[in-house]
């Protein structure tokens, strides 16, 4: 792969250009969000402050919202890393009959745009009394990212070798300890990459919870964020910005440290397979 | 034997049902049930309000009839494809992979910087993707700011570019996913390879096509699938930044369906246009997963 | 085998039962759902009266000790998350605050209950302005909300801009009078905005009710005939109609699209636009008033009456009457799973009684329901106020159709109003475009055409 230089030079400077464009419109967030006057404009603060953080903050309705968000969202991590990781057991180590059809109808599952099941989920919510249940829009939650938790994490377990397990249930241990001594640590790197896509896509989602919640103490910080944004967007621009980088401070951290571990999940072939 | 082998087959079967049961009620109820009232409702004049809301009836393919005669379904459709080549199929794909191509043999720490960069794209959550984008090109916003220095007139850029502004900020989003499966694609591709068209005198061209493409082949058909079907769901992001429209511009399938159903009270309707979202998205998975097979063979 | 089905759909049952009920024991103090005479009242409003509501909520819990009102300010489309919330005894809220064009149909998908036998004991009743109380009768008779607002739709005017155009003495008699001002006023080559109309989704109900059918309502035809019980094609009036808004957005009279596509123009005009003489004309409600009384503008805007004129829209060509105009309302009623249906009828009756309903006006700007209000001395000679000439279009003001599907055509409205203003769509494809859309919502029998 020797090439000239000046395709090199050209490769940085297209490389670094991008980098320049992706972070534009993140930066006004972080800038405006330091500014007392702050504008649409990306400018340097002339009275940089930490009010607008200050008044995000101090907000009971705000924190309870954070509070509510990490509920729904770890909740719908928890569960699905969990739910799919005993569901992919039996998938990627048995031999079953009608396996490869289940797979695929897992996929299809997988297709299913959540907006567009809004309506009889609402009802179906109705008629088991479960409106305004931050539980049970949890559970709805972990459904609905159920499929591709399974299909993927079915894959990463694909690439775990059997001979270790067995070695295991040689000396004694039963299946579901296999799993939790010796295919889990294996498998560190595809089930951080399934955690960081649930918690990254419900983090952000504030449909789900707008149609199924109604309490204001309930709502989760995707939905007063939205309604901040609808009301106020056009003119307490310091405020939105400390609140969206405040919101945004979950889902960094989380890839700050899941970061190593998904490069790998992606090397792994787990994550590319059909 | 033979026998030892079904009580061995019908223990697997009993595991296999105890440890996919959570998973199935939770998908039962909360998915399956839901597409299943889904296709009811579609056949119905379910409303959020008026005597419909109480007295609901089947009034058979009505609703269907109505959405093959409605101009805006059609206008929806097609936005739905243009969003979902531009911004999912082609933007994503393509700089994701030429991102992760360019980043091949490049200074480790530039590589982490660019990288960086991109992927603060994929994890900001979406409706921080939508408020960014609203404000940086806004009327009043950085993009137009930027521009009058140049010497140009601002521009109304979610009213003039309302379909371009919501698919950048789609790639802008997605690309970093792209990137990573290209990346570690590439990474798989042994060097080997590469030096031995070298020695044959292959250009980087040929070696991108007769190496590079056949070898990442199978990445890009599920980032294909992937890409797909979480384009053909956006709804956060373009009913934040232009609300569908102007002019019902960019109300792509989900936000034509959520107006119909939610904003105009007609459920029957509204679920009638999501049954067409999930047949869409059936269908294009069995068409994505007919042609890995036939790559396969 | 089917055993094993029902037996599945036991176990499914179960399993949500323990999520519902988990729910009412994870919070025993915010559940407090269905319990009559529970001392928790839930109140669901739109955001834009928080303030109002939080001063409703000192005073009800300060007259009656022990008793909680929780409030539950709604945001964006606010009469869809209440209707979805009035399904399920789970989250009805006790109060609900209904625009009076949905309240019809919310009586018809049984959201609400009657509240007659608590108007007729109540002496305070007959204080409510009759105009107002038909808002709030439905198709059976009976009386479903008390009505707390109303409004007129006029044209305001900037008297300033219009001297510095050369415009005396503005009296427009009819819609040509209107644009030839805009006209005036766009070609002394400022960047102010000659006329503003609400002509956006975005902007929902005002689209449809603040311009749409208060100019319709100008060219003397009718969008619902109430002795037929029939939604009405009237071309020649569609077109009418449409063809003064495409005017408006063509020849660059009116804002752009940006500007009247952001949801919260309403109080951006009022706090903002009118006072920074951004704009010359605008046809908005008598509310206005109520922003500048309140200080919500950046500077104090106590001259604002001196500057600002509040005139009655002229019918097309000045037909007879003359003038027209569209009146909205708004009414507290009690959902029918509200759990706390007696506090919640005190709870209105508090918050109009005269008090309140002064208290409601001056800081809304909106117009009182109740006529000792409406005589009484504070109401007429407030600040920054412009009653007296809003009283004087009550006369020509008309009121939107209360059928069922009205809420879906409202929203129809808007959206061939938007196709209009951005240029997609001529008056004459409008008028096919709003027709298609009518026999699509309610079928063609129930539609004549003139």
């Amino acid at each position: 792969m020797k090439k000239s230089k000046s395709s090199v030079v050209l490769g940085y400077l297209f490389l670094t250009l991008l980098a320049i464009v992706f972070i534009i419109p993140l930066l006004w967030v972080i800038v405006a969000s330091l500014d007392a006057e702050a504008s649409q404009v990306l400018k340097i603060p002339e009275n940089p402050t930490l009010n607008n953080y200050v008044s995000v903050i101090t907000s009971e309705g705000n924190q309870q919202a954070f509070i509510n968000g990490l509920f729904l969202s770890g909740g719908q991590t928890i569960l699905v890393v969990f739910l799919s990781i005993i569901a992919s057991y039996p998938l990627s180590r048995f031999t079953l009959k009608h396996k490869q059809k289940f797979m695929l109808n897992i996929l299809f599952m997988t297709s299913l745009p959540i907006t567009a099941v809004m309506v009889p989920v609402y009802q179906l919510f109705i008629l088991f009394n479960l409106t305004d249940s931050l539980v049970a829009t949890m559970l709805f939650l972990t459904a609905s990212q159920l499929p591709f938790g399974i299909w993927m994490t079915k894959n990463f377990m694909d690439d775990v070798s059997v001979d270790l397990e067995e070695a295991a249930w040689i000396d004694g241990a039963s299946k579901l300890e296999g799993i939790r001594k010796v295919i889990l640590p294996l498998m560190k790197p595809g089930i951080f990459t399934v955690a960081i896509f649930t918690f990254i896509g419900s983090w952000g989602n504030f449909f789900v919870p707008y149609i199924l919640l109604s309490s204001p103490s309930k709502l989760p910080a995707s939905v007063t964020l939205y309604q901040f944004f609808g009301q106020y967007g056009y003119a307490a621009y310091g405020q939105l910005a400390a609140y969206s980088v405040l919101y945004m401070l979950p889902t960094f951290i989380l890839y700050y440290f899941a970061q190593n571990y998904m490069s790998k999940g992606f090397s792994m072939s787990g994550a590319s397979k059909g | 034997m033979a026998t030892s082998e079904t009580s061995n087959r019908k223990r697997m079967f009993k595991q296999t049902i105890l440890f996919l049961l959570p998973s199935l009620i939770l998908l039962i109820v909360f998915f399956i049930g839901p597409v299943i009232l889904t296709f009811f409702f579609s056949f119905t004049d379910f409303s959020l309000t008026g005597t419909t809301a109480r007295e609901v009836s089947f009034v058979g393919f009505n609703n269907f009839k109505n959405l093959f005669a409605d101009p805006r379904f059609f206008s929806a459709f097609s936005s739905t494809m243009i969003f979902l080549l531009a911004s999912g199929i082609i933007g994503q794909q393509l700089l994701g992979f030429v991102v992760a191509y360019l980043m091949q043999k490049k200074n480790p720490l530039f590589r982490k910087i660019v990288g960086a960069t991109i992927m603060a794209g994929w994890v900001t959550p979406e409706l921080i993707v939508a408020i960014s984008f609203v404000t940086f090109l806004h009327d009043g916003g950085t993009l137009n700011e930027f521009i009058t220095q140049l010497g140009f007139e601002p521009i109304s850029w979610l009213f003039e570019y309302p379909m371009t502004s919501i698919v950048i900020a789609n790639i802008w989003q997605g690309s970093a996913l792209s990137m990573l499966m290209f990346q570690s694609a590439l990474d798989a591709i042994p060097d080997s390879l590469y030096e031995a068209a070298e020695i044959d005198g292959a250009s980087s061209w040929k070696q991108l096509t007769n190496i590079t493409f056949p070898m990442i082949k199978s990445t890009i058909f599920t980032n294909l699938v992937i890409i797909t079907l979480s384009t053909l769901g956006v709804f956060t992001l373009i009913y934040t930044m232009t609300g569908g429209g102007p002019s019902g511009q960019t109300a792509t399938l989900p936000v034509f369906m959520y107006e119909q159903a939610f904003v105009n009270y007609q459920l029957g309707y509204g679920t009638a246009i999501a049954l067409v979202i999930l047949a869409f998205g059936i269908l294009l998975s069995i068409l994505y997963i007919r042609l890995l097979r036939v790559e396969d063979k | 085998m089917k055993k094993r089905y029902l037996l599945g759909f036991l176990v499914l049952l179960m399993i949500l039962g323990a999520c519902g009920s988990n729910e009412t024991t994870d919070n025993p103090n915010e559940d407090t759902t269905t319990n009559e005479g529970s001392n928790v009242l839930q109140v669901s409003y739109p955001s834009w009266w928080e303030d109002w509501f939080v001063d409703l909520k000192e005073d009800f819990e300060a007259q009656n000790e022990g008793i909680e009102v929780e409030l539950i300010p709604l945001f964006d489309d606010t009469t869809t998350k209440q209707a979805m919330m009035m399904q399920s005894p789970e989250t009805a809220p006790d109060v609900a605050v209904e625009d009076t064009f949905v309240l019809n149909s919310d009586v018809n998908a049984d959201y609400l209950s009657s509240m007659q036998e608590m108007v007729d004991s109540w002496e305070e009743w007959e204080q409510i302005s009759d105009t107002v109380k038909e808002g709030v009768t439905a198709e059976d008779g009976e009386i479903y909300g008390v009505p707390f607002s109303t409004d007129v739709q006029g044209l305001w005017f900037n008297k300033e801009i219009f001297s510095e155009a050369g415009i005396e003495d503005f009296a427009p008699e009819s819609w040509a009078d209107i644009l030839d001002a805009a006209r005036t006023i766009r070609d002394e080559g400022s960047d102010v905005i000659p006329l503003f109309i609400y002509a956006t989704k975005a902007t929902g109900e005002a689209t449809s009710m603040r311009t749409f059918q208060t100019l319709y309502s100008g060219t003397g035809s009718e969008l619902y005939n109430v002795d037929e019980s029939k939604w009405v094609i009237d071309t020649p009036a569609l077109e009418d109609t449409f063809s003064f808004i495409q005017t408006i957005y063509e020849e660059n009279l009116g804002p752009s699209l940006s500007v009247a596509s952001n949801s919260q123009v309403g109080t951006q005009l009022a706090e903002q636009m009118m006072p920074d003489n951004e704009v010359a004309m605008v046809i908005d409600g008598n509310w206005v008033t109520g922003t500048w009384r309140r200080g919500d503008t950046a500077e104090p805007y106590d001259n604002a009456m001196d500057i600002w004129g509040f005139l009655p829209l002229p019918t097309q060509e000045g037909q007879d009457p003359g003038f027209t105009s569209m009146s909205g309302g708004w009414a507290f009623s009690i959902p029918t799973h509200a759990g706390n249906k007696e506090l919640a009828e005190e709870f209105i009756q508090m918050a109009v009684d005269q008090e309140h309903q002064l208290d409601y006006v001056l800081q809304t700007g909106d117009m009182t329901v109740r006529s000792d209000v409406a005589e009484s001395e504070n109401y007429l000679n407030q600040e920054v106020s412009n009653y007296k000439e809003a009283d004087e279009i009550l006369e020509y003001t008309n009121f939107r159709p209360t059928a069922d599907a009205y809420a879906t055509i409202s929203t129809h409205i808007q959206e061939v109003v938007e196709n209009v203003a951005s240029g997609s769509y001529t008056p004459e494809e409008a008028a096919q475009q709003y027709e298609e859309g009518l026999i699509r919502i309610v079928g063609e029998d129930n539609i004549i055409k003139n």
